[in-house]
């Protein structure tokens, strides 16, 4: 019988897409459990993406700085480890820009998503500052969701993962 | 050829009518020609060049080998190279496998190289599509090279690419569960292993698969 038991289809069952753009080198806990739980509770694939800067000096289809991409790595491992533990499923992503706002356009002509969450910057975790976020607000397609964690709360940080 | 020179000496030439007819030279001031444009262009053009004499630096054997064997000398900087090769495939698991991949190849000094066999005949899905677009931006990112070949047999094309490029190292994702006749067959890691010599095999987990196998002992059994 157990033969005849499909495995679950890669990608989340419900094909919802929540889109989870992280800049900077720690992620709050917090946020980060909270887009969990509304990823379980849609039944929708988690799709973290680090958004690396590209410096003027460098074409902008150059790699990105090592410091950039040595953030980004572990950041999105440990992202996964998380999502492992809570049977989230995860698609991830780096995208690269001039600026962070302009790797989040970068993001957003590329990646289809229901729901954007969307980590607001706190003094002591990384995260987007209100004129990105009002500008997203303003541009966004589709439903935007901003999480401001406890001042408080320690952040995640890469040496946490391994 | 690099030739270098400061920015205030560079100005000094287009002042001098050097570069532009004089009637051009107070617009070129004006516009590009200004010591931050001429810096960042000077740090760029130097920092290429340093990239381009390190990667054709040639390691004396000697050195490395302490050896005067003139046959082993002159191989040996090929074989101090090391180059890495992941598999991919179009499914969101290979994001993992690429960034396991360019880890090692960041501690091994390595080039990365990511390859897609793709079956003849089947061009990608939809799905699939985005998926290999997703992946071709991470390897631009990482800065390492997508690749993709037509090919019947996964190994044969793998061994093909890895003779071509020099690779030392093959990082594949998990192999999919054998059923059926194939589970009497060679495995993939053992394929690669007897058909691409000398390089070593990897196999990156899946842990979507640990999703895969808590789901299946949650649920009960009809």
């Amino acid at each position: 019988v157990s033969l005849l038991r499909r495995r679950p289809r890669e990608g989340g069952t419900s094909g919802r897409r929540i889109l989870f753009p992280f800049i900077g080198s720690t992620i709050s806990h917090a946020t980060l459990d909270a887009t969990l739980r509304l990823a379980r509770a849609q039944d929708a694939v988690l799709v973290p993406a680090y958004l690396a800067t590209i410096p003027q000096h460098l074409s902008l289809d150059s790699p990105a700085p090592l410091s950039e991409s040595e953030a980004a790595v572990p950041l999105l491992e440990l992202i996964e480890q998380r999502a492992t533990q809570e049977s989230v499923r995860v698609d991830s992503r780096i995208e690269r820009g001039r600026t962070h706002r302009h790797a989040l356009t970068a993001l957003l002509e590329n990646e289809g998503y229901d729901t954007l969450v969307v980590p607001a910057k706190t003094s002591t975790t990384d995260g987007f500052d209100p004129t990105d976020i009002a500008w997203l607000l303003e541009t966004a397609p589709g439903e935007v969701l901003v999480l401001r964690p406890e001042p408080a709360t320690a952040p995640l940080r890469p040496a946490a993962a391994t | 050829v690099l030739v270098d020179l400061t920015p205030e000496a560079l100005i000094a030439r287009l002042r001098a009518g050097k570069v532009y007819p004089a009637e051009r030279v107070p617009a070129a001031l004006n516009n590009f020609f200004r010591v931050e444009n001429l810096a960042a262009l000077r740090e760029v053009a130097l920092r290429q060049t340093a990239e381009e004499v390190e990667s054709k630096r040639v390691v004396p054997a000697a050195e490395v080998l302490g050896t005067r064997d003139d046959l082993l000398a002159d191989e040996a900087p090929q074989a101090l190279a090391e180059r890495v090769l992941a598999l991919i495939t179009p499914r969101p698991r290979s994001q993992r496998l690429v960034r396991r991949a360019w880890r090692s190849a960041q501690r091994l000094g390595a080039e990365l190289d990511l390859l897609y066999v793709q079956p003849p005949g089947a061009p990608p899905r939809d799905d699939e599509r985005v998926q290999l677009e997703a992946l071709r931006r991470l390897a631009s990112v990482l800065g390492a090279s997508f690749l993709v070949e037509e090919g019947d047999d996964l190994v044969t094309t793998v061994a093909q690419v890895a003779g071509e490029r020099g690779t030392t190292y093959v990082l594949i994702g998990q192999p999919q569960p054998r059923t059926g006749l194939r589970r009497f067959g060679e495995s993939l890691p053992d394929r690669l292993l007897r058909m691409v010599p000398g390089v070593d095999v990897r196999i990156v987990a899946d842990r979507s698969r640990r999703l895969d196998s808590a789901a299946t002992r949650a649920e009960p059994a009809p």
